[in-house]
């Protein structure tokens, strides 16, 4: 009798280590990811933040206007260079 | 006394016509064969000197093209805002061309006749059309590329003036007619994006060729292009120094 137990108790033992080592009976009971189907588990996204518009600073925003102007001078500086380079000259008929 | 002198010519004469026939007795043909011979010697030199002077002529005008060409080519891989796509099709008709110029140099050293140096010289123009489109082909897409830039760069200012813009007048402050110059500066830069659009690409599509007005057009559409784009770009950005200076405090 006390034989029989221990088998039992042993064979027991047995299934849950192995079931364990499968990442547990249930899962692979489970849908494959989708939709909720009622089965308990409910995918979520990350619920993105909120949208807040960020308070702008007058002063923030003048002063990067004030860097993209002085770049954007020497663009035109870079312009007029290009385009006078560009010009028609008594050459351009050949 | 009056024979005497009619006595005086004759002798003068006779010694005029003997001293002739000795020289063409030296000479050793007839006065009348030596013009012809002459003047084929000196057609002949002529020819020479007009070869020589159409070839020399030619090379200066190739090496003219050539030095245009090199200087062209540090442009180009010195010009910060021009795009990888630009650099690279510009950089590949300037070799084409200082290879092909090159060749053609030395055939035109090699030329015997003056009728193929002038086959040369056409060659020379209208193969490469040096003046008339690769020059404008740089700079022009040179133009182009800076006014990208400064177009990508007005169009994330004019959103950042926009911000501040809206966050001052809740916040109460005075910004006058800001939004009115917000709106023009947007109608500038859309304006300024559909002169810019494929003026780049269509330039560089040009081919060289014999009909140096075609050429001509297609240049000088793209310089008109550029320019308005230009008057658009400074129009802008007059109007974003404007509203900057509405948010000061």
């Amino acid at each position: 009798m006390r034989r029989a137990i221990a088998m039992t108790a042993l064979a027991v033992a047995l299934g849950v280590a192995l079931s364990g080592c499968r990442g547990g009976g249930n899962r692979d009971a489970l849908p494959p990811a989708g939709p909720d189907t009622g089965s308990g588990v409910v995918a979520t996204t990350p619920a993105s933040a909120p949208k807040t518009t960020a308070p702008v600073d007058a002063a923030a925003a003048v002063s990067q206007a004030d860097k993209d102007l002085v770049e954007l001078d020497k663009l035109l500086a870079e312009l007029d260079g290009q385009l006078k380079k560009a010009e028609e000259s008594p050459n351009d008929e050949d | 006394m009056k024979t005497d002198l009619l006595i005086r010519r004759g002798l003068l004469f006779a010694a005029m016509t003997l001293t002739a026939t000795a020289l063409a007795a030296a000479t050793g043909m007839p006065a009348q064969a030596v013009t012809p011979v002459a003047g084929v010697a000196v057609q002949a030199a002529d020819q020479a000197a007009n070869l020589a002077n159409a070839k020399k002529l030619t090379t200066v005008r190739i090496d003219g093209r050539l030095a245009l060409l090199r200087a062209e080519g540090v442009a180009i891989r010195n010009a910060a805002r021009l795009t990888d796509a630009h650099q690279t099709a510009l950089q590949k008709i300037i070799d084409a061309d200082i290879a092909g110029l090159t060749e053609l140099r030395a055939k035109v050293a090699a030329e015997t006749t003056p009728e193929a140096v002038r086959a040369d010289a056409r060659s020379m123009v209208e193969d490469y059309r040096v003046y008339l489109l690769v020059r404008p082909q740089v700079h022009l897409t040179l133009a182009a590329d800076v006014e990208s830039a400064a177009l990508t760069r007005l169009r994330t200012l004019h959103d950042k003036l926009a911000q501040a813009v809206a966050a001052a007048r809740s916040a109460g402050k005075d910004v006058g007619d800001a939004e009115a110059k917000l709106a023009h500066m947007k109608s500038e830069l859309d304006a300024m994006g559909s002169a810019l659009s494929g003026l780049a690409d269509e330039l560089l599509a040009v081919q060289p060729g014999p009909d140096a007005a075609a050429i001509k057009a297609r240049t000088t559409a793209a310089r008109a292009d550029a320019r308005t784009a230009r008057t658009h770009l400074r129009a802008a950005t007059t109007d974003a120094k404007a509203i900057r200076d509405l948010l000061k405090p």
